[in-house]
């Protein structure tokens, strides 16, 4: 009675988890798609989004270690502060990837306002 | 009383055959006293197409100053007439255009041009038959022998999602003729992402093939039938066999094939193939009747997709070979050279960038992030619809997807991981580093690369190599990465650190 009771008290203390990521309804991005990895799409400016929500947290971080590995050739070795994101990596201008609880999103803005572009994607998860 | 018989006529000159001499006289006697006269119809084809331009020039020949007059029958009924007088020569020329003397057409089918001359022992008269036909082909179809001779490859319409079928038409028009003009089959189409409506298709063999055209024979013409049923009349091409289908017939296919490989390596062969009709005479003599323009554009590969997958995307994209084959025209017929120059292209000549800020994918991914599973958005490159910078990912992609359509089977495999650089020129780049991102980044955390061989033998089009005796330091001696020893390219690539070939792996396309 009690471990069930906790659970439920964990459970509900958890934010819930993100079912999707509508990009249709972000500006400045065209030409989405599905990948093999999730959704892809064309930034107007110049530049792509990957984003993948996972089914579970812990899956969503063995994705942001796939994409930190699989994304790009060179990193810098710290993100700055301030990056959004449970986890984050890359100068926040040129690249961004970040894990937002069962979410991973990552930008390649050759415009360089990568921040601004994951910080809009976030604010269109739905959970 | 005046009697007509038939006697025999001098003939002075070798011409087409006149089929009959008649003499009329008043009067046997005198015949035999006067100079013989004679005429004969020559320089006259067997067989004619009216809508296709060609007329029926013919010659009347006969003694000089005889006064001359030409009819056209049909089964006894008089449709066209000329009068005139043979010349100094004793010739007199003229031309039927297929119509009645009032110009309307008279149909296609047997006909008979009698000429008569008045001479001074009487009448006499020569005939010679001639056919009226509209020869024209309306489908063609492209084939092979299972690679016996002839080895076709369907191709991929990127934006239909959809393959092409041998078995259909590559070629038709509705009507053999327009507005009463005869009718070319339809231009190649230049739009190569789906299936043209209208315009004929490209088609794509193995480069040493003997291309295989099967023809079908329009039947519904502006002089009513073909008049094919009667006549014979031949197709005949420049470098072209007809193996089955002459004289031609209606609802007879035609079936041809080149008689030798239309290249001597791969590239595209585009070619106008004239399509002559033809009629022989009864000495031999050929004539033509006609011809019609079968526009083609060959993709001459090396072979058939080098993908192992079965999904139709995984055959050759049209767009691809249109821009794979310019690519290695002129090269060697072998995999290394194709491939070399697949390089050449994709590093000098695609207008593509490497991401030097931060080396990232823009056309590829790894499925699920498995190095085993490069995944390659073909679509998307070939609009470019993300621009032009890409990575090392993305140029092993491009040069694997289009080395496989090509025909050659290329593999991607992954360098592992975190090592320093020597000098390297990156694709799209004027010089030489071995910080290709600046002073802070002068390493890779992974590179892809191609090959042929599970990394005995590395193609890669990302960047040169420094090719000289130090490759760590500038000035650099640039080296194309074409055909180059697995253990050579990581001894020029690395400076330091961890560097081995893992994951080879054919890849996916979308």
């Amino acid at each position: 009675m009690i471990i069930a009771l906790l659970f439920t008290l964990t459970a509900l203390a958890s934010p819930p988890l993100w079912r999707s990521a509508p990009l249709t309804d972000v500006a400045g991005i065209k030409a989405i798609s599905d990948s093999p990895s999730g959704q892809r799409a064309t930034l107007a400016g110049g530049g792509i989004i990957r984003v993948h929500i996972a089914d579970s947290v812990p899956a969503a971080e063995a994705a942001f270690a796939g994409e930190r590995r699989t994304a790009a050739t060179t990193w810098p070795h710290e993100p700055p502060a301030g990056l959004p994101g449970d986890q984050n990596a890359g100068d926040g201008e040129q690249m961004l990837l970040i894990r937002d609880r069962n979410a991973v999103i990552f930008v390649r803005d050759l415009g360089g306002d990568a921040t601004a572009v994951t910080e809009s994607i976030q604010r269109r998860l739905v959970d | 009383m005046q009697t007509t018989r038939t006697i025999p006529v001098l003939f002075l000159l070798a011409c087409s055959p006149a089929t009959s001499v008649d003499i009329s006289t008043d009067d046997h006697d005198v015949a035999d006293e006067v100079e013989p006269a004679s005429i004969a119809i020559r320089d006259a084809a067997p067989a004619f197409d009216p809508v296709d331009g060609t007329t029926l020039p013919f010659t009347v020949e006969t003694q000089p100053g005889y006064a001359i007059h030409v009819e056209v029958r049909r089964d006894g009924e008089y449709l066209a007439s000329w009068d005139g007088e043979s010349d100094t020569n004793g010739l007199f020329a003229a031309t039927w255009d297929g119509r009645h003397s009032d110009g309307s057409a008279v149909g296609s089918g047997a006909f008979q041009i009698v000429a008569e001359v008045e001479s001074p022992v009487g009448i006499i008269e020569a005939t010679h038959d001639v056919y009226a036909v509209r020869a024209a082909f309306k489908t063609a179809w492209a084939e092979d022998d299972d690679g016996f001779s002839a080895d076709r490859h369907e191709m991929y319409w990127g934006a239909d999602g959809t393959l092409q079928d041998a078995g259909l038409d590559i070629a038709h028009i509705d009507a053999i003729e327009l507005d009463g003009n005869p009718q070319d089959l339809p231009p190649v189409t230049d739009v190569l992402v789906r299936a043209p409506e209208v315009e004929t298709e490209p088609v794509a063999y193995t480069w040493d093939s003997r291309p295989i055209l099967t023809l079908e024979l329009g039947t519904e013409t502006v002089l009513g039938s073909t008049g094919l049923a009667e006549a014979d009349v031949d197709l005949e091409l420049d470098g072209w066999t007809v193996l089955s289908g002459n004289p031609l017939r209606d609802g007879v296919p035609v079936t041809m094939q080149a008689d030798e490989a239309l290249v001597e390596g791969p590239g595209i062969h585009t070619v106008d193939l004239s399509l002559r009709f033809t009629s022989t005479d009864t000495d031999g003599a050929t004539w033509d009747v006609g011809d019609q323009i079968l526009p083609m554009r060959f993709y001459m590969t090396m072979g058939p997709s080098g993908f192992t997958r079965e999904l139709d995307k995984y055959r050759p994209w049209a767009l691809v070979l249109d821009e794979s084959l310019a690519a290695v025209d002129g090269a060697e017929p072998n995999d290394n050279a194709v491939l070399d120059a697949l390089v050449e292209w994709i590093f000098n000549d695609l207008g593509l960038v490497y991401d030097s800020e931060a080396g990232a994918s823009f056309y590829s991914d790894y499925a699920m992030w498995q190095w085993d599973r490069p995944h390659f958005f073909l679509g998307e490159f070939l609009l470019r619809q993300n621009g032009s910078v890409i990575n090392c990912s993305d140029a092993a992609n491009i040069l694997s997807a289009y080395a496989n359509m090509t025909g050659v089977a290329l593999n991607q495999l992954v360098i592992l991981d975190n090592f320093d650089l020597n000098q390297i020129k990156a694709i799209g780049g004027n010089q030489y580093s071995n910080c290709p991102f600046g002073p802070w980044g002068c390493g890779f955390s992974y590179h892809a690369v191609t090959s042929t061989d599970g990394g005995n033998t590395i193609w890669d089009a990302t960047l040169a190599l420094d090719g000289d005796q130090n490759p760590g330091q500038l000035p650099s001696s640039e080296l194309m990465v074409q055909s180059i020893s697995g253990q050579e390219y990581l001894s020029r690539l690395v400076k330091s650190g961890q560097a081995a070939y893992t994951n080879n792996a054919e890849g996916t396309l979308q």
